[in-house]
């Protein structure tokens, strides 16, 4: 295994107001496993814990949070590590890809200085200023950017938001990182950019055979890109399987819901399925499984009980009491 | 339900005159920048459409396309550049802004971020009755406190709440409230600028049929202003795609979505990400 987790659990120290200090529990026990090569998606709605999984693993909570668990990533341990072991990996064997490409690039300096930035600090003793602008400019010509030499010299602002985000994925791939994760890397673009930007991580993916992850609210998004879907609710995986199992045989009913629930393009329907209510408060989480207010199909044990991981077929489990759904 | 009350003669949309009509609609932005050229965009070009009572007519269009310049020029919260505004024969761009303000009772909008569309130093229910305050003074307090509590009951929420501020709720339930507010002035037209875009999935589906169903009891007109392709199918009658500030198609929703002839509207088609994975592996290549 590539990449291990084993019961991350994810806290935040929050003051809220007059109260006293809280601990919101934003991971709540997750563990998963990931194998070179694989391409995942990780599917949740805000507050699902989705993004502080994966910011936990690569040491980016903020001062407030704490991950408890352990995560190794080829046989080295990432969990609360010093920032000084944690940069050997972090850039170089794990690339990263964020939301908006606006705040991920430094708007002072070019676009080049910011690509060869990351083999200067990587490469340390190796790194030869003009090879490391060569290379830049190849990753830029492969992430699809026309007239890479010139880009090289320009500055965010003059990029268009799916140029950015262009650029921010050549950062993420200079250093050849076995594993991608890519956090909403579409959700601050438009449609049409959206599907440019999937077919290139698509193309990515083929041809590097470069692992990734990504983390979106959009299930439809990664039905054409990964090969495995994980639902995550409040905090915890509830059903995980692949693209396939997700889509046609769901079994949770947070799962079978959000598929109901997800607009697609087809003739107008009169009413749409909606979830009622609305996802737990992370401070005052109900007990037992945490979509039992909203669930169609709850039982008295739900209220009271965490269900536990059921396994359907070898790689499609789900936490739900309900069976043959 | 009293305060949502149904126009008095429903008609059906085909025969009814225009309630809302865009003739050659123009705005410019100048770009001042204070040494060089003035530099000027044009943010719409040429719109013209119209709008009949109880039709839900959907703008879609990437960002930058003018989408939400349209809806402030609709209420004169953008200066125009040319064209002509009419609101029921009215042409509202040669009013002043206090000839206007009638306007606004009729004419109301919602916003993209819910939260940001509400004074955070507000209760819910000082929110909710502003408009009233401010268009129907002759209204008495106790009057506007029944409204308010039964408008928050008709947008799914409670009247204990209504000494809440805006922080202690959910997007979702932000955006109940910005529609209460909206809605308490029984306005004729309502235009939705991204309602949904905002919220997660589960709850964007709400939102959409409680619109739907403010829509169907009060007979009132909408525009829906969206970048989501598969939702403004759901929601509306006819679609107007707009590119560079021009509309470049116009259409019964059913035809622009089965036959769109325009080459940018069959692009923006084929961007959305279907929800069936042979298929979509397929779009995706």
């Amino acid at each position: 295994m590539m990449l291990t987790i084993e019961n991350l659990r994810v806290d935040f120290t929050v003051d809220s107001g007059i109260q006293r200090k809280q601990t919101l529990q934003a991971v709540r026990g997750v563990s998963l496993e990931l194998d070179q090569g694989e391409n995942v998606a990780i599917v949740g709605e805000s507050g699902s814990g989705k993004s502080q999984l994966f910011n936990a693993l690569m040491g980016l909570l903020p001062p407030n949070g704490s991950a408890h668990g352990s995560v190794s990533f080829n046989q080295q341990a990432l969990l609360n590590q010093s920032d000084k072991s944690l940069n050997k990996i972090r850039g170089k064997e794990i690339g990263m890809i964020f939301q908006d490409p606006m705040t991920a690039l430094n708007p002072y300096l070019r676009i080049g200085k910011q690509l060869t930035e990351v083999l200067e600090v990587h490469e340390g003793a190796n790194f030869n200023k003009e090879s490391a602008k060569r290379r830049a400019i190849e990753m830029l010509d492969r992430v699809k950017i026309k007239d890479p030499e010139q880009r090289f010299n320009s500055y965010p602002h003059e990029l268009s938001g799916g140029m950015r985000q262009r650029v921010v994925i050549a950062m993420a791939l200079l250093c050849k990182p076995k594993l991608i994760i890519a956090d909403e890397p579409t959700t601050a673009l438009d449609v049409t950019v959206q599907t440019e930007i999937i077919r290139l991580l698509k193309d990515i993916y083929r041809k590097e055979r470069t692992s990734i992850v990504l983390i979106t609210h959009d299930l439809p998004l990664v039905a054409g890109l990964c090969d495995r879907i994980i639902v995550m609710y409040a905090g915890k995986i509830v059903e995980t399987g692949t693209v396939d199992e997700i889509f046609y045989k769901a079994q949770h009913p947070y799962t079978q819901a959000l598929l109901a629930a997800t607009p697609t393009n087809t003739e107008k329907s009169g009413k749409m399925l909606a979830i009622d209510g609305q996802p737990p408060d992370p401070l005052n989480l109900p007990a037992g499984c945490a979509f039992s207010p909203r669930c169609a199909f709850v039982e008295e044990r739900c209220k009271t009980e965490s269900p536990p991981e059921r396994k359907i077929d070898a790689g499609h489990l789900v936490s739900c009491f309900r069976e043959n759904n | 339900m009293s305060t949502l009350s149904s126009p008095s003669s429903p008609s059906s949309p085909s025969q009814a005159s225009a309630l809302l009509s865009v003739e050659n609609l123009s705005v410019v932005f100048n770009q001042g920048v204070k040494k060089g050229p003035n530099q000027e965009i044009q943010a719409l070009s040429d719109i013209s459409f119209e709008l009949v009572e109880g039709e839900v007519l959907g703008v879609v269009g990437e960002s930058g396309c003018g989408k939400s310049t349209l809806a402030r020029a609709i209420l004169q919260l953008q200066a125009i550049t040319s064209g002509q505004v009419l609101w029921q024969g009215e042409d509202l761009t040669k009013n002043t802004n206090d000839q206007n303000k009638a306007m606004r009772e009729h004419i109301q909008l919602i916003f993209q971020d819910p939260l940001d569309a509400l004074n955070p130093r507000m209760t819910v229910a000082q929110i909710i009755a502003e408009p009233l305050y401010n268009l129907k003074p002759e209204l008495s307090k106790q009057e506007i406190q029944n409204r308010v509590v039964e408008l928050m009951l008709a947008m799914g929420l409670q009247e204990q709440q209504k000494n809440r501020y805006p922080h202690e709720f959910s997007g979702g339930q932000c955006q109940r409230i910005g529609i209460a507010r909206a809605m308490i002035l029984n306005p004729k037209l309502l235009i939705c600028d991204e309602p949904v875009s905002a919220l997660d999935v589960s709850i964007q589906a709400q939102i959409i049929n409680l619109l739907m169903d403010l829509k169907s009891r009060t007979g009132m007109s909408m525009i829906f202003i969206s970048h989501d392709l598969s939702i403004v199918r759901q929601v509306c009658d006819r679609v107007l795609v707009l590119y560079k500030g021009q509309v470049v198609e116009t259409g019964n929703a059913s035809d622009i979505y089965e036959n769109p002839q325009h080459a940018y509207t069959q692009k923006l088609l084929d961007s959305i990400p279907l929800a069936d994975p042979a298929m979509e592996r397929k779009r995706i290549g």
